[in-house]
């Protein structure tokens, strides 16, 4: 996802658009990683706390006890399918993850006749994944009633705006479009591309916290509230969800209307749902793959373009799996970068994620009772954001450490709980 | 036996990139594979081999460059993640789960305690560059290479 945002602000540093033959390897190059992606997050993190019981213990309620429950075959043809996606990664990119292609202006890998027809072929596996997962996601969540009161509840729900990429008919679209926000109630508040996004995000820095909190300039810093005139706004799936008018392709607009009608319309701020519209996402993705690479002109050889001088500036926004990712990048004259400033989705969702945090706990901490699953819940109330942190070390053993004070009104520390051992 | 050396880390950051210089060592020796971070690619990269070694940076609170060796039944970290990151286990397990047939009967993880994973630099600290001759002869001795 980065790779992408990166390369397209470099595109603007460089002052040039990529060849649209370049411009459609790019987008099927992330289709195809959209469906890895969200097959990862969804049968990882997402599926495991409805299929194995969000009260299940964390031995069970992972990836193991998924499989388990689900049954073998079933892991083995979703890893199976997976690799599709990860194939067509490899053919359009040059590499199955770390890819090599991307060019200021264009994209060093051609694609043949030959890959063509496997990246076809690769897709019809992807489309039979995302049936897969949204048939799991109806069996085992939809057709479940304590899980749709716990993803229809008021445990989790957090009442924000929302920002999110649409194409020129309001449709989702991942790779390229315009930024589209929308107030609590779904009225639109504006819309912005590339460097314009600094006349409508502003990030604050708190006292408490490295990581920034960004919140809609316009409306003002209000603090982390929820509700009606809040300033901080959600990202990712959800966010896709409620500012756009659907999907471009049939089987996830289908899919993207029977979740409308479960709501009863949008904006939906309950963030269970993340899981669901990541399925519907899942769908769509797989079915752009397949629609670009139908398309025979994405073998045409003319993939780059004559680079100038910089210009000294660009910004690359795209829809990152998990939210609008903002690469801004400032050069000198030779292209090298001076200055730059990423806004990833876990930034933008720092404020609705601390306020899920904080009303999971008001919730299921009652009368001074606390225990274990608490940490269980918590996780619920962030997951669905699929904040990203992993990046950092990658040292083993792979984990976030979390740990939760409970603190009396007093201000003293009552009990203090963590999921993971001091050394 | 068909034998793999699977190194994880990110080369950008000092001793993050430790598992992937050691793995380097290997390259036209057996089959290697380089990751810079861990998910179902670790099962890909895992499929088809008789035998593996997954080596990588670990933070355990020993002295920086000591070598750990795992039991792929190392289960004691482990918990349902929140957030999208991956355990080594944890997927291996679901490797064997889903594809019982098709992982390696046998795999070894080295880890080397790291000191600095935050600085960016593609050179590691002393006492874990130090480490990488040990750990590449412990692999060899494991690979019956010589």
């Amino acid at each position: 996802m980065h790779y992408t945002a990166s390369v397209k602000a470099a595109d603007g540093v460089y002052g040039v658009e990529p060849t649209p033959t370049a411009k459609k390897i790019r987008e099927l190059f992330y289709n195809a990683h959209y469906v890895e992606d969200h097959t990862g997050i969804l049968y990882a993190l997402g599926f495991p706390d409805f299929v194995c019981g969000p009260t299940a213990s964390p031995a069970e309620r992972n990836l193991v006890g998924l499989v388990l429950k689900v049954g073998a075959d079933v892991g083995k043809l979703v890893l199976k399918k997976r690799y599709s996606a990860v194939k067509i990664f490899e053919l359009t990119s040059g590499r199955p993850s770390h890819p090599v292609a991307a060019l200021p202006g264009g994209w060093s890998k051609r694609i043949t006749e030959e890959e063509r027809k496997e990246i076809l072929a690769c897709a019809d596996d992807c489309l039979e994944l995302a049936k897969l997962t949204l048939d799991v996601f109806d069996k085992v969540v939809l057709q479940n009633k304590e899980y749709m009161d716990l993803v229809t509840g008021d445990v989790y729900k957090v009442v924000t705006n929302y920002i999110g990429t649409v194409d020129e008919n309001d449709k989702t679209t991942y790779y390229d479009g315009t930024q589209k926000i929308v107030d609590t109630k779904g009225n639109e508040l504006g819309r912005f591309k590339g460097i314009q996004y600094l006349d409508y995000i502003a990030e604050r820095t708190l006292p408490w916290t490295y990581q920034k909190a960004p919140y809609l300039k316009k409306l003002g810093w209000q603090g982390l509230v929820e509700g009606d005139g809040t300033s901080i706004y959600s990202v990712g799936p959800l966010a896709r969800f409620n500012v756009s008018s659907g999907f471009d392709t049939p089987l996830a607009q289908e899919a993207y209307e029977k979740m409308l009608a479960a709501f009863g319309g949008k904006p939906v701020h309950h963030t269970l749902a993340y899981h669901w519209t990541r399925a519907i996402e899942l769908m769509h993705a797989a079915e752009k793959v397949k629609q670009i690479a139908s398309d025979e002109s994405i073998t045409d050889p003319n993939v780059r373009q004559e680079l100038g001088t910089p210009v000294g500036e660009g910004v690359g926004i795209v829809e990152a799996a998990r939210g609008v990712l903002i690469h801004h990048y400032r050069t000198d004259d030779k292209g090298i970068v001076t200055d730059a400033n990423l806004i990833v989705a876990t930034t933008h969702n720092k404020g609705p994620m601390n306020i899920a945090v904080q009303k999971a706990a008001k919730h299921f901490i009652k009368n001074g009772n606390v225990d274990e699953g608490i940490l269980n819940l918590v996780e619920i109330a962030y997951r669905p954001y699929d904040l990203c942190f992993a990046c950092s070390t990658h040292t083993l053993p792979g984990r976030i450490p979390v740990r939760i004070d409970i603190i009396d009104h007093h201000g003293d520390l009552v009990k203090s709980l963590r999921n993971y051992e001091l050394a | 036996m068909k034998s793999v050396v699977i190194g994880i880390g990110n080369p950008n950051f000092k001793d993050d990139g430790v598992g992937l210089k050691i793995a380097e060592k290997f390259e036209g020796i057996v089959d290697t594979v380089t990751l810079l971070n861990i998910g179902f690619n670790l099962i890909d990269s895992l499929l088809g081999y008789d035998r593996a070694v997954i080596v990588d940076g670990v933070k355990t609170g020993k002295e920086p460059g000591s070598i750990i060796e795992f039991d792929i039944d190392f289960w004691g970290n482990v918990y349902a993640s929140g957030t999208h990151n991956f355990s080594i286990f944890e997927i291996i397990r679901i490797g064997y789960q889903v594809f019982p047939d098709e992982m390696p009967k046998e795999i070894k993880i080295i880890g080397v305690e790291v000191e600095d994973v935050e600085t960016l630099s593609k050179q590691c600290s002393p006492p874990v560059e130090s480490a990488i001759p040990e750990a590449v002869s412990k692999i060899k001795q494991y690979l019956g290479i010589n």
